[in-house]
């Protein structure tokens, strides 16, 4: 079961919902079925509903969310989430306000989705990964699907009647899609087992066997492709110290829920540990380190107990090697850690 | 026979999915640059042409995923033996690697164990090996103890007790209570029930601080305020209830089954429930024989070598050497110890 299998399937199962639920985005159309081929196959099941667009992601978001006006659902696909800064304007500045100053205008809903961050060697505005752009906005919903968990479940739930945002970004590893889905199976080959937090979209939680009530030497907080990253450099640890993690995987990564940070509480740990694709200034991290400044009086956290890890600020290499370099991995994390304790 | 190798079809990326096979009909022959099949990248499709002329052999199912460089086809000017291709077919099925700790691997050489002795569906760690060396130590213990002294088992099994139990330790109690049983077995002639394995019967006895060299088996039930005198025999499925007092002298024996009740609820359940729990002391002497499944009634006084036959439910009081038996019970006659042995006499 690979994880491009499972985001087609969610798309499929999106648009047989509804005549009115649409996909638009560039090379879309079969045979090609879109740059990384997520909609391979959908637009020969659904002609009326898979709309090719030229290339100008800001004018076909424009379009996607007029399309709402009408009580249309629209998926649309940016082919590379560099591009996200393109359309940053389109969410920021009209999307996300619109609601607000015409009367719940948007009647359907939107979701951009994005294959996101490095690892292929496609250079530096091909690699990148802009979530933080939409940090700290809080009408719009950041996802960010990840290998441990079934996409087109967790489609399935964003697409639900019940799903209420109306503006969602969905991020989808690029390097995850020839992948295949983790599973429980694969999670006990390296000593983790995995529980399922059902809260919004869920929260994927994963310790060492030896951890379960116990207290960790880390607890990590990581999204989408930095499970892998993150597991390896879990995983190391123990091989070669016996560190115990605890890995925190949540699908929604803005507006952080207060689930997620009751959730770091609730644990205990040594060192708390935020991993993301992302540099690490204006991070992910610096967000989940504002909500806990604001609640650590509650608990014994100290500042001096988290870490944030993410990638360098250079410009990201086309050479795969250098790219390796500038971008975090599980090598980075666990020479980061070993030390510490 | 030529061997083909995966192509680069994007850079940067080592591995290629073999999207699909060109079927080509056994023995033709394919013609060179005729699409044999199509590769995928996470970007691209790509179709690759045959280099040659000749008969086509996939190696590969569709839908697998190929190292770029890796032979993936043959291209033989005759046709191949299907046995001939059998062995060459590939299985890219990630084979299973046991995970190991670095210190576990230092304790495993250590103690010279080899690591398949240890099954875990995890990473096995340093305490795994801990936990596997004292087991080990445990079993050789328990060979090595003498089979006469159970108890030692019992102050093993303490030492060793964890507080998770996972099925690896409930296999390795089930072992060592099997190879208990077998020398019970070989030293008494009895295959007994594992609790009596466990736990000594004399051990039992002198922890409920009865008398010298009596025994009690764990299969037994004591209730209340008991007290039983020296070299006496409690079988196993016996009740003792000292609810309301009892008290057994030295050398009598209790038999399999026997339940001997110093209490009684007849009148309360009678009631429904008006009247009390009914107490009334046992007193049972030194030399007698309870035999087995007899019920003795609560407030019952018997004396010394007294018999009691099996089965019987006895309810009155019995003077010295005397025999009863039956349900309802008798005096059947008076216990006779003669030169040459025990007789009853009518």
């Amino acid at each position: 079961m690979k994880f491009l299998d499972r985001v087609n399937h969610g798309l499929d199962y999106f648009l047989s919902k509804d005549i009115n639920n649409f996909i638009i985005g560039e090379d879309l159309l079969d045979p090609y079925g879109g740059a990384f081929k997520a909609t391979k196959n959908l637009s020969k099941k659904y002609p009326s509903q898979i709309i090719g667009t030229p290339i100008s992601e800001s004018s076909f978001v424009g379009l996607a969310i007029g399309m709402t006006f009408s009580k249309n659902n629209v998926v649309v696909e940016i082919m590379f989430s560099d591009f996200l800064a393109i359309i940053s304007d389109m969410l920021i500045n009209t999307a996300s306000k619109i609601n607000l100053i015409n009367n719940d205008l948007m009647q359907g809903k939107l979701f951009i989705r994005t294959p996101n961050g490095g690892r292929r060697g496609y250079g530096p505005i091909h690699s990148q990964s802009l979530e933080k752009i939409f940090f700290g906005f809080s009408e719009i919903k950041l996802i960010s699907l990840n290998r441990a968990v079934d996409p087109y479940e967790t489609y399935k739930k964003i697409f639900s009647d019940q799903y209420k945002s109306k503006i969602n970004l969905i991020l989808e590893t690029k390097i995850d899609y020839p992948k295949k889905m983790i599973t429980d199976q694969d999670f006990e080959k390296n000593g983790f087992k995995k529980n399922f937090i059902e809260i919004g979209l869920g929260i994927t939680e994963l310790y060492n066997q030896e951890t379960k009530n116990d207290k960790s030497d880390f607890l990590f907080l990581c999204y989408g492709g930095m499970l892998e990253e993150t597991l390896n450099a879990a995983t190391k640890l123990f091989i070669e110290e016996e560190l115990t993690s605890k890995i925190l995987l949540p699908h929604q990564i803005n507006p952080i829920e207060d689930q997620l940070i009751n959730e770091i509480h609730s644990n205990k740990f040594d060192k708390l540990i935020v991993v993301e694709e992302n540099t690490v200034d204006n991070s992910w991290g610096s967000l989940i380190l504002s909500k806990l400044l604001k609640t650590q009086k509650n608990t014994n956290l100290s500042l001096d107990d988290i870490i944030l890890l993410g990638s360098s600020t250079e410009l990201i290499s086309a050479n795969i090697e250098k790219e390796n370099n500038n971008l975090i991995n599980s090598e980075k994390i666990f020479e980061s850690l070993v030390n510490l304790k | 026979m030529k061997e083909i190798k995966v192509p680069s079809i994007t850079a940067n990326e080592d591995v290629v999915k073999l999207s699909e096979k060109i079927i080509i009909k056994k023995d033709t022959l394919i013609k060179k640059d005729e699409v044999i099949c199509i590769l995928e990248s996470s970007k691209t499709s790509f179709e690759f042409l045959s280099p040659d002329e000749g008969y086509v052999h996939y190696l590969y199912n569709e839908g697998d995923e190929l190292k770029i460089g890796e032979t993936f086809l043959l291209i033989s000017e005759k046709q191949l033996d299907d046995k001939f291709l059998t062995g060459l077919i590939k299985d890219n099925k990630p084979s299973y690697e046991q995970k190991i700790s670095k210190k576990a691997k230092f304790l495993l050489t250590k103690h010279n164990i080899d690591i398949n002795k240890i099954k875990k569906n995890g990473i096995i760690n340093s305490q795994d090996v801990l936990a596997y060396v004292e087991n080990k130590n445990f079993t050789k213990k328990i060979f090595q103890s003498n089979p006469e002294n159970y108890s030692d088992l019992e102050t093993v099994m303490k030492k060793n007790y964890k507080k998770t139990v996972d099925m690896k330790d409930i296999e390795n109690l089930k072992d060592q209570l099997s190879y208990s049983q077998k020398k019970y077995q070989e030293k008494w002639n009895r295959f007994i029930p594992p609790f009596d394995v466990l736990f000594d019967r004399w051990k039992n006895a002198e922890n409920y601080g009865f008398g010298n060299n009596s025994n009690i088996s764990s299969m037994s039930y004591v209730i209340g305020d008991v007290k039983i005198g020296k070299n006496c025999f409690i079988g196993p499925f016996t009740i003792l209830d000292g609810s309301g007092g009892l008290e057994i002298g030295d050398n009598t024996s209790v038999a399999a089954g026997v339940h001997i009740y110093s209490h009684d609820t007849i009148s309360r359940s009678l009631s429904g429930g008006k009247f009390p729990i009914s107490h009334s002391k046992v007193i049972i002497g030194s030399n007698c024989f309870i035999g087995p499944s007899a019920v003795v009634t609560l407030g019952v006084k018997i004396g010394n070598s007294c018999f009691i036959g099996a089965n019987s439910v006895l309810t009155f009081d019995l003077n010295d050497k005397q025999a009863a038996s039956g349900n309802p019970c008798e005096i059947i006659g008076t216990v006779e110890i003669g030169k040459n042995g025990v007789t009853i006499k009518k």
